[in-house]
């Protein structure tokens, strides 16, 4: 049979004390909670507090198993008895208690508070049985330490099951604190916190009836129906989010699809509404990660982001409840005001909104942040990847089916031409230099919150990363086309073809008066109005901010989200998408990819280089071949000014070969099948746009080495691989340097890695590859050849402690997986998947694991 | 006239002389369009008197084997030299368009 001891913290005269105007002193919690938990006036004393502790005493003489403990502030009077311990409000309540004396260090209280335990129970609370058989119920004042310090000396070092508190039993002088506290802090220690002050009687073994009346009851949850969809652990969230209310409101922004719920909660403190909160519950990664986004645009979003509430965990969901500051009325998703839009009028005041919040997120976040990258679009985007050919062949299987239900005909899309088309493209590892920019990374209309005085509220910030700065204007393009154009039948497919071609074919689409006389049902039609005006605007907000007219990554992303679309199969009860908008979506994605497939980006050789290099000239890839006459071909010549220092003609120890062609060794001229009219050496591959050795020390082949690292876990839990970071830039970086003359590339793997890290193998690495490297240093004359070397180590042999001393602003252990991959640039992304590879054949990593990173990253 | 036209069978079959480049993409382009117009719907490109061929004939041939695909009809292209067989190679145009080794192989398979 299990004891039930209640604790009592801070239940000194001055936390209790009758007269709420001599709340002076810094120990009193304040008139309200004062009142809340005691009773004011008349009612002094028949509070949800006494009562309770009232029905604990007379339970307890009566010989039920239970036990009170006060613990006594260091401050108060010293007594043995109930009237004597300078607690002279608990007397008319409680006949006996045990009274332990918290000293000026809290830490003290522990060794006598235990001694009580023994004392009120019998029962050792050290024993190995001790957790079973007692049962703690903490009550009292200054719930943010005096009793969260309490629970989690049970809870967390006695490691008690049974440790409960109730909001009913328990007050503060800080509300927010208090809340915090009740709501985070003590279910993240698994401290019961009973919503009902009768399941708090209940759990110490009294009857419900007698408070019945007493306290207010848990929040109410409306309507019924809601709270029941959200299932047991969301709707306890809820509650615990809601928990200083006595009735909320529910209303389902949306949810279901990827496993979250948001949710606008109209909240009530008995007859008077307060503001409104939303609410959002998730799984804990994805909400630790919208939380970190939010961190990140807080200060630069101010009010238009929501103020976040203290998360709340129940297993493995979380939840947060949202304040969106200074609303009027109740706020709409700007996808509900599109939706809405049945009138010119109605449209406009939707384009306004959308403009304000376009204008809010290009002033404040991208503006603010962007900065200048070379990115290589396709795996910046992801769609590189095998299992992007693999979801679009699934989801053209499923539409096709779909159609052929619908109309008894076969779909006349190639989906294994739309495949090759995929492949031809995102084999193209190539970058441009583009603005990169902490953006939202899934703005969607629902993530925009708009109120009656259009106030804008932007949320959902898991997502959120450094990116190019057109991805979240093609988002928001790709959702108004495909997820909100629910109003189209079949009939309508070769309109909406007609004016999907025609924005493709235009960056920036004319105004309705000014289009093409073959698009006039535009004019008549406000379905395509809406449609047409709302890309305007949107691809208007996104070019007057980006410098240039190039808009191969706008349309790479667009190409990415209509890829994605496929997929919001409402048959398939994944997403809103009915067949009319899965065919927009499939027009979307072959057109785009029979555009992108013959850009000048495809089409020409490839364009990156480091900021000190001249602009390439970028000569068509059919001119590229050395073979090939090509009297255009004249790329500016460039030599580095730190190569040509090094000069070993003219300095002792001098790295770089001299610039004279004439001294080129005959080894070296030899070192490819094409050489110039000096003799010098020419790029195997063909032209490169630049002439000359650009940053690399030798003429012809630059060798190379390239670290890779990695570990097992620590227990036992995955591995690992050792990557850098450069400033500005969320590509992760292989440890890798040039081999110096006559030394081996083994040497020259210690030397690189001591000078990245601070730290040298003590093992011989495993050559896992070898041979020409692209690198965006290569020139027509120089070019790297790498030796790829791979050393795996156990935890403890793998260094922890890192000293940066290269080229890395910061160096870690990632875990060896997609995501970590996807981060690497192409080349050397290439030699990760080689080491995962050869771990998965040294039984390293399972082979399953390793065959699905492998899909998902090339 | 730079272009060479005859029909095999159900196919017709296009011949470009020399060259397939920014100079005379366009001429070809609008003698495709034509023939897609008047009806053809399976066309064989042949590359035997072309020496070479540019991004802009390239985008040429896509653009009638999407327009030609969406009509339930397709595009082939044969007898590629080894230069145009190496752009082909490089653009990836290999996976995306059938090549055959001559005209005669191209309209058998029908």
């Amino acid at each position: 049979m299990s004891f039930t001891v209640a604790i009592g913290l801070g239940l000194s005269e001055a936390a209790l004390g009758q007269d709420p105007h001599d709340a002076a002193g810094p120990h009193h919690i304040g008139r309200a909670e004062s009142e809340r938990l005691l009773g004011v006036g008349r009612e002094y004393g028949r509070g949800p507090l006494p009562t309770f502790l009232e029905r604990f005493d007379v339970a307890r003489r009566a010989g039920a198993p239970l036990g009170l403990i006060v613990v006594r502030e260091a401050f108060e009077q010293t007594g043995d008895s109930v009237g004597q311990s300078g607690v002279a409000s608990l007397a008319p309540f409680v006949q006996e208690a045990e009274f332990v004396c918290a000293a000026q260090s809290s830490g003290a209280l522990w060794r006598p508070l235990l001694h009580a335990i023994r004392r009120v129970s019998g029962i050792n609370p050290l024993a190995d049985d001790g957790g079973e058989r007692l049962r703690f119920l903490l009550v009292g004042c200054q719930t943010e330490h005096r009793v969260l310090a309490t629970a989690l000396f049970l809870r967390s070092i006695l490691g008690h099951d049974h440790v409960a508190t109730s909001p009913h039993l328990v007050g503060s002088a800080t509300s927010e604190a208090h809340l915090a506290a009740l709501r985070h802090h003590l279910p993240r220690a698994g401290v019961e916190v009973l919503l009902q002050l009768g399941d708090a009687a209940e759990f110490a073994g009294l009857e419900r009836e007698p408070f019945a009346n007493l306290g207010r009851t848990a929040c109410v949850i409306e309507p019924a129906n809601i709270g029941e969809e959200l299932g047991e652990t969301s709707r306890r969230i809820v509650q615990l989010l809601c928990l200083h209310w006595t009735k909320a409101e529910l209303r389902l922004l949306n949810g279901g699809f990827s496993g979250s719920v948001l949710l606008l909660a109209d909240g009530w403190k008995d007859q008077a509404c307060t503001e409104p909160m939303v609410i959002k519950v998730d799984r804990y990664s994805q909400m630790r990660r919208e939380i970190d986004g939010y961190h990140m645009v807080k200060d630069l979003l101010g009010k238009h982001v929501p103020t976040f509430e203290y998360p709340v965990s129940v297993g493995d969901s979380t939840g947060v409840g949202m304040d969106l500051a200074t609303m009027e009325g109740a706020p709409i998703s700007l996808q509900e005001a599109f939706e809405n839009a049945d009138s010119d009028d109605a449209v406009a005041h939707f384009l306004r909104r959308l403009d304000k919040a376009l204008d809010l997120l290009s002033t404040r976040l991208y503006r603010n942040t962007r900065c200048a990258e070379w990115v290589s679009p396709y795996r910046a985007l992801h769609l590189h990847a095998d299992v992007q050919r693999q979801w679009l062949a699934e989801n053209l299987d499923a539409i096709r089916q779909h159609w052929t239900a619908d109309t008894d005909a076969p779909l006349a899309v190639d989906g294994a031409h739309l495949a090759k088309l995929l492949r031809v493209l995102a084999r193209n590892d190539d970058g441009v230099e583009s603005e990169v920019c902490l953006a939202h990374g899934d703005l969607n209309f629902k993530n925009i919150i708009c109120d009656r005085g259009d106030n804008i509220w932007l949320i959902d910030w898991t997502h959120c990363g450094r990116m190019p700065i057109e991805v979240d204007f093609a988002k928001l393009e790709s959702d108004l086309k495909i997820v909100m154009s629910k109003q189209f039948e079949l009939e309508d497919l070769s309109r909406v073809r007609q004016l999907e071609d025609y924005l493709l074919a235009n960056r920036l689409p004319s105004t309705v008066d000014q289009l093409p006389e073959s698009l006039r049902f535009v004019r008549w039609d406000l379905r395509f109005r809406k449609i047409l005006m709302g890309v305007e605007h949107i691809r208007r907000a996104c070019f007057d901010l980006k410098r240039g007219d190039d808009w191969l990554v706008y349309r790479a992303a667009l190409l990415k989200y209509a890829l994605h679309s496929l997929s919001f199969d409402a048959r398939r009860g994944r997403g809103e998408c009915e067949l009319p908008q899965l065919l927009y979506a499939l027009h979307c994605v072959e057109a785009l990819l029979h555009d992108l497939v013959v850009d000048d980006f495809q089409l020409k050789i490839r364009g990156e280089r480091p900021p000190s290099y001249p602009p390439r000239q970028r000569v068509s890839i059919d001119l590229a071949p050395w073979s090939v006459d090509c009297p255009e071909y004249d790329p500016p010549y460039h030599v580095d000014a730190a190569v040509l220092a090094h000069d070993r003609a003219s300095i002792d120890g001098g790295l770089a070969d001299p610039e004279d062609p004439s001294l080129i060794a005959d080894d070296v001229a030899a070192s490819s099948p094409f050489r110039d009219a000096a003799g010098r050496p020419l790029h195997p591959h063909g032209r490169t746009g630049i002439a000359g050795r650009g940053a690399l020390p030798r003429w012809g082949p630059n060798l190379a080495v390239v670290a890779l690292l990695t570990r097992d876990r620590a227990n036992g839990g995955g591995t690992d691989i050792l990557l850098g970071k450069c400033a500005e830039s969320e590509s992760l970086h292989l440890p890798e340097g040039l081999v110096h003359a006559g030394e081996s590339a083994e040497c020259a793997l210690g030397r690189v890695v001591e000078r990245d890290i601070g730290w040298r193998p003590a093992r011989e690495s495993m050559p896992l590859a070898e041979g020409y490297s692209y690198d965006i240093r290569r020139t027509d004359h120089a070019w790297i050849v790498a030796s790829a070397r791979h050393l795996h180590m156990t935890h403890d042999e793998a260094p922890k402690l890192f000293q940066l001393g290269g080229r890395f602003e910061a160096v870690s252990w990632y875990p060896l997986d997609a995501n970590t991959v996807n981060r690497i640039p192409a080349e050397h992304a290439r030699h990760a998947r080689a080491a995962i590879r050869a771990l998965e054949r040294t039984c390293h990593i399972d082979g399953a694991v390793a065959s699905a990173v492998l899909a998902a990253t090339g | 006239m730079d272009i060479q036209l005859r029909e095999e069978g159900s196919f017709t079959v296009v011949a470009p002389r020399l060259k397939l480049d920014t100079g005379s993409a366009a001429q070809t382009q609008q003698e495709l369009s034509l023939l897609v117009e008047h009806g053809a719907r399976k066309i064989v490109v042949d590359f035997s008197d072309v020496a070479y061929v540019g991004s802009a004939g390239l985008r040429v041939l896509l653009a009638t084997a999407k327009r030609l695909r969406s009509l339930g009809g397709e595009l082939r292209v044969c007898s590629l030299n080894q230069s145009v067989n190496e752009v082909f190679e490089i653009t990836g145009f290999s996976e995306l368009l059938p090549v055959f080794a001559s005209a005669l192989e191209a309209v058998r398979d029908s």
